[in-house]
C-alpha cells in the first residue's frame, strides 16, 4: 500500500487534511482519506502523514498488503510501534495475515510535541469516556499537564460521515448534544472532527477487533500540533482483557515522539464507572450509550437495547431515572428478550458484574434473568468460536462436508417450525 | 503494613534514602528499606512515598496485609495503576489478589513533573543496551525523548545467595559493564544499591509479578529529575508475550503524574537487538549477559551457560567477528548442542538457523537445528504428548509412576 499526496484543503466551513492510499497487492481502487475540523481549529492539524499511516497500516494488513510505504517521513517511534502493532495483531488473530513492512520514502524524523503539554481525550458520550474524564478530574488539579483540556468528538466513527440516513443523522445530533453539554460541565474544549477513515473497510468485525483504536489514534496524530497526549477510554477492565482493537498493549504502540496514546481505565469495572457517573449529575444527564434510532423523543437513549439496559442496570434505579433514557424500568421479561449481539463474550462479562449488583440491591428476579442472559451469551460465544463437542462437529462438517450437515439441520428445523 | 520514617541522609558522594516497613497482619519482622545512590543524579534522590509504596505494595498483597499506610502523599494515578496491576496478575495466574487499602498520611495528590528529561535503566545486558542504542539513533539530544541519563541497579533481584562470592562477583561485573557502556555512549550514569530483598526475597515471586514494580520504585526516587524512565523488555511481541513481573501491560501501570515508566523493546526480536549491538563492535567487550559466577578470569561472561552460548551464536548470526565480546571461551558447534535445553527459550534459537547459513556458519546452523529436535522432544515430554505421553499418564494414574521409576532404575542402575 502507498500512502501519499498529503494536502490541506480549506473551505468556509472546514479545514481538511487529506491523503491518498493506493493498493499494491490487493485489487482495490485508490481512496482519498481525510479528516476535517472547523476553520478556527485549522492550526491544530498536522502536515505529516503519521496520522493517516496508523489507520492505513492496520487496513493494509487486513487486506494482505506486504508493505505500507509512506511517501514522506515518518516518526521513528511511530514506525516501530506500527510494526509491533501489526505483529501483535497477527499474533492475536491470524498468522496468515503477516505484518506489513512499514517504510517511509524519506526515512524517519522525530516529531516534537507542542511546547506546552496539552492532554486530550476521545469523547463519545458513553460510559467509558465520561468516566475517563471524571477520573482524570479526580486525579489531577486543573493546572497539571495531565489534566484533560480537549475533548475530541468524531463524526464518522459509528456511521460514515456521508451517511444521510435518519438513523445516522439522529445519532450525530444526539452525540453533539450530549458531548457539548458534558464538555461544558467538565470544562473541556470540544473538538469536532469529521473523518472518512471508516470507509477504508466497512466490516464491523474488523472495526471492533482490530481497528477502532487505530482510527482514534490516527485522528489524535492529525491533531498533534495542539495535543501532546490522547486518552482512549478502556472498554474492558484488567481482569477481563482479551485480544481487541483497543487494548492497553496495543493502543500505546500507536504513540509517536510528539504524541502519547494512553489507554485509561482498566482498573475500574463497568459497575464502578457507572457509580462514578451516577454521582455527577451533569455527566449523568449527558450519558449517551445508544446507537439505535432515530429516537423521536428528544432523549439520548432508547432504554430498550442491550447496551441501554446494561447501562440502566449498572446505574441503578435512582440514577437511571435522572439520566436521559426513553424507558428506565427494568423487568425480567425485558432482560430475557435481550440479544447477545455480535460479541457475546462482552455481554457475558458485563452482565456477570450486574448479576452481583442486582443481588446486592435485593432484586433477585432481575438477578436470575441476568444470569440467564449470561448463560445464553456463553452458549452463543461457544457457538461462535466452535467450542465443545458441537463446535468440533461443526468444524469437521465445514472441513470435510462443506457444511452439508449444518444446512440439512437448518432445513429440517425450518420445515418443522413451518 | 505501615511505611514510616521516610528519610534522606548523605555520606560524601553517596546519598541514601530509606523507610521502615512494619507488617501488621502477616507477623513478619519490621524491615528497613534502603536505597543508596552514587553518580550523576544522586543529589536528586528523594524519599518519595510513591517509590516506597511501589516497593512494598506487591509484597504486602502477597503476605495478606490489609492496608499500606504510608507517610506522605501518593499519586492517584499510581494508586489506580496498582489496582489494575493486581487485577491483571489475578487474571494471569488465576489466583486471588487483593490490593491492600492504600492510606497515605497526606492523601492522594498528583505530583507535577519537572521539565522533560528521559532516562533508562542500564544493566549491562543486551536488552537495556539496545534501548539506549535505538534511542540514540532515533532522537537528537535536543529532543525531549532523548535518553539523557542511565540508572544501574545493584542488589535486586538476585541470582546467587546475597553476600556470597558469586553474588559479589556478578554485582561487580554488572557494575563494570554498565559503567563501561555508559562511558562509551557518553550517558551519565547513576548507580543505586538497594536491599529490597529484605522486603521480598522470593525469586519466583519477583519474576512472576514484582520485578517491574521494584524497578519502578527506584525510578520514582528520581521523579523530581526525570519525567520518563525506560525499562528494557525481555519479551518479543511477535513470538512471546507471556505473563511476567515485567510486561508491556504491567510496567506502564507504575507511572505517576510526574513520571512515565516505559516498557521498551518488546517490538524487537532478540536477534534484531543483537544485530543493532553487533553494529557497534566497540561495545561488545563491555556487554554482560551471563549470570553465572564467580568467574575466575577477567572476562565478563562465562561463555558456557545457555545464555552465553546463545548470545555468542546470535552475534555470529549478526555477523560479529569471531571472538567478539568478553566471553571466557570461544563458540563451537559442540557448545551449541550441549548447552542446556529449555523449551521455553527455543524461540530465541530457531530464528538463528537461516542467518547463520547466510553468514557461512552452516556448522552452527546444523547444531542449532539439532538443539531444536531435542527441544521438541523435551516439550513433548513435558506435555505428555504422543503414545509415550499416554503411557506416562496411564502409569501415573494407575501405578503412581512406578513404571517410569522402574525403567529409570533399569537404564541407570540408580536407586529411585
Amino acid at each position: 500500500m502507498r500512502l501519499f499526496d498529503l494536502r490541506r484543503e480549506e473551505t468556509a466551513d472546514a479545514v481538511r487534511v487529506a491523503a491518498t492510499i493506493a493498493w499494491e497487492d490487493s485489487d482495490r481502487r485508490p481512496r482519498k482519506i481525510w479528516a476535517e475540523v472547523a476553520p478556527a481549529l485549522g492550526p491544530a492539524l498536522t502536515e505529516e502523514l503519521d496520522g493517516f499511516a496508523v489507520a492505513a497500516a492496520v487496513v493494509a494488513q487486513h487486506h494482505g498488503e506486504r508493505r505500507l510505504i509512506v511517501e514522506g517521513t515518518l516518526c521513528p517511534r511511530l514506525a516501530e510501534g506500527l510494526a509491533a502493532a501489526a505483529r501483535l495483531l497477527a499474533r492475536w488473530f491470524s498468522a496468515a495475515l503477516p505484518a506489513p513492512v512499514i517504510e517511509s520514502s524519506r526515512g524517519t524524523a522525530p516529531r516534537f510535541p507542542p511546547p506546552v503539554p496539552r492532554a486530550g481525550v476521545f469523547l463519545s458520550g458513553g460510559l467509558d469516556s465520561l468516566f475517563a474524564v471524571a477520573h482524570n478530574r479526580d486525579r489531577y488539579p486543573r493546572e497539571h499537564p495531565a489534566s484533560l483540556r480537549d475533548a475530541v468528538v468524531l463524526e464518522g466513527y459509528i456511521f460514515e460521515p456521508t451517511d444521510d440516513s435518519p438513523r445516522a443523522r439522529d445519532y450525530w445530533r444526539r452525540t453533539q448534544k450530549a458531548t457539548t453539554a458534558f464538555a461544558a460541565a467538565a470544562d473541556l474544549h470540544p473538538i469536532f472532527v469529521r473523518t472518512n477513515l471508516r470507509v477504508l473497510e466497512d466490516d464491523i468485525g474488523f472495526f471492533c477487533a482490530k481497528y477502532h483504536a487505530a482510527m482514534l489514534s490516527s485522528v489524535a496524530h492529525l491533531l498533534s500540533r495542539r495535543i501532546s497526549s490522547a486518552t482512549i477510554a478502556a472498554g474492558l477492565d484488567a481482569a477481563n482483557l482479551r485480544a481487541w482493537g483497543s487494548h492497553p498493549v496495543l493502543d500505546p504502540l500507536y504513540s509517536g515522539s510528539a504524541l502519547a496514546v494512553f489507554h485509561e481505565g482498566i482498573e475500574t469495572p463497568r459497575i464502578g464507572k457507572a457509580g462514578r457517573i451516577a454521582a455527577w449529575p451533569e455527566a449523568l444527564a449527558s450519558l449517551m450509550v445508544c446507537t439505535r434510532g432515530p429516537l423521536g423523543s428528544g432523549s439520548l437513549n432508547c432504554g430498550r437495547c442491550e447496551k441501554c439496559v446494561r447501562t440502566l442496570a449498572a446505574l441503578g434505579p435512582t440514577a437511571a431515572r435522572a439520566a436521559s433514557f426513553d424507558e428506565t424500568d427494568l423487568t425480567p421479561a425485558l432482560l430475557r428478550k435481550l440479544s447477545t449481539g455480535l460479541h457475546p463474550w462482552a455481554v457475558a462479562d458485563f452482565w456477570s458484574e450486574i448479576v452481583e449488583s442486582f443481588r446486592a440491591r435485593g432484586q433477585s428476579e432481575l438477578a436470575s434473568a441476568a444470569e440467564e442472559l449470561v448463560s445464553r451469551a456463553h452458549v452463543a460465544d461457544a457457538w461462535r468460536f466452535h467450542r465443545g463437542w458441537k463446535g468440533m462437529l461443526r468444524r469437521l462438517d465445514r472441513r470435510f462436508l462443506g457444511s452439508a450437515l449444518l444446512q440439512s439441520s437448518r432445513r429440517l428445523r425450518s420445515r418443522r417450525s413451518a | 503494613m505501615r511505611i514510616e520514617r521516610l528519610r534522606r541522609t548523605r555520606a560524601g558522594a553517596r546519598v541514601e534514602v530509606g523507610a521502615t516497613v512494619i507488617w501488621e497482619d502477616s507477623g513478619r519482622i519490621p524491615v528497613e528499606i534502603v536505597y543508596a545512590a552514587e553518580g550523576e543524579a544522586a543529589e536528586s534522590l528523594q524519599p518519595d512515598a510513591n517509590a516506597f509504596l511501589l516497593a512494598a505494595a506487591f509484597p504486602a498483597m502477597r503476605h495478606g496485609e490489609r492496608r499500606v499506610a504510608i507517610d506522605g502523599a501518593v499519586c492517584p494515578r499510581l494508586r489506580d495503576g496498582l489496582e489494575a496491576a493486581a487485577g491483571l496478575v489475578q487474571s494471569w495466574y488465576e489466583e486471588p489478589r487483593t490490593l491492600p487499602g492504600i492510606e497515605p498520611s497526606e492523601g492522594f495528590r498528583a505530583p507535577a513533573p519537572p521539565p522533560p528529561r528521559a532516562a533508562c535503566f542500564l544493566s549491562g545486558g543486551a536488552d537495556s543496551l539496545d534501548v539506549l542504542l535505538r534511542n540514540r539513533s532515533r532522537f537528537d539530544s535536543n529532543h525531549p525523548a532523548s535518553i539523557r541519563e542511565a540508572l544501574h541497579v545493584s542488589g535486586f533481584p538476585y541470582v546467587h545467595p546475597p553476600g556470597s562470592s558469586a553474588d559479589r562477583d556478578l554485582r561487580d561485573r554488572a557494575a563494570r559493564a554498565s559503567t563501561a557502556l555508559a562511558a562509551a555512549l557518553e550517558v551519565p550514569l547513576t548507580r543505586v544499591d538497594t536491599n529490597l530483598l529484605a522486603v521480598e526475597s522470593n525469586v519466583a515471586f519477583s519474576g512472576r509479578e514484582y520485578f517491574a514494580a521494584a524497578y519502578a520504585s527506584m525510578a520514582h526516587l528520581f521523579s523530581s529529575r526525570w519525567t520518563s524512565v525506560a525499562l528494557a523488555s525481555g519479551h518479543e511481541i511477535p513470538a512471546m508475550l507471556t505473563p511476567a513481573g515485567s510486561h508491556p501491560l504491567l510496567d506502564p501501570l507504575f507511572s505517576s503524574g510526574a513520571l512515565e515508566i516505559r516498557h521498551e523493546g518488546a517490538d524487537c526480536t532478540r536477534l534484531e537487538k543483537i544485530e543493532a549491538i553487533a553494529a557497534r563492535p566497540e561495545l561488545l567487550p563491555r556487554l554482560l549477559v551471563c549470570h553465572e559466577g564467580p568467574l575466575p578470569g577477567p572476562a565478563l561472561n562465562c561463555g558456557r551457560c545457555e545464555k552465553c552460548v546463545r548470545t555468542m551464536t546470535e552475534l555470529a548470526a549478526a555477523g560479529a567477528p569471531a571472538g567478539a565480546g568478553s566471553f571466557a571461551v570461544e563458540l563451537s558447534p559442540a557448545a551449541v548442542e550441549s548447552a542446556a535445553v529449555a523449551p521455553d527459550l527455543e524461540f530465541f534459537w530457531l530464528p538463528l538457523v537461516e542467518p547463520l547459513r547466510r553468514r557461512g556458519r552452516a556448522d552452527l546452523a546444523r547444531a542449532v537445528e539439532r538443539r531444536g529436535v531435542r527441544a521438541r522432544a523435551v516439550r513433548r515430554w513435558h506435555a505428555d504428548a504422543g503414545w509415550r505421553g499416554v503411557l506416562r499418564r496411564t502409569d501415573r494414574k494407575l501405578f503412581g509412576g512406578r513404571l517410569l521409576r522402574a525403567r529409570r532404575l533399569l537404564l541407570t542402575g540408580a536407586r529411585p
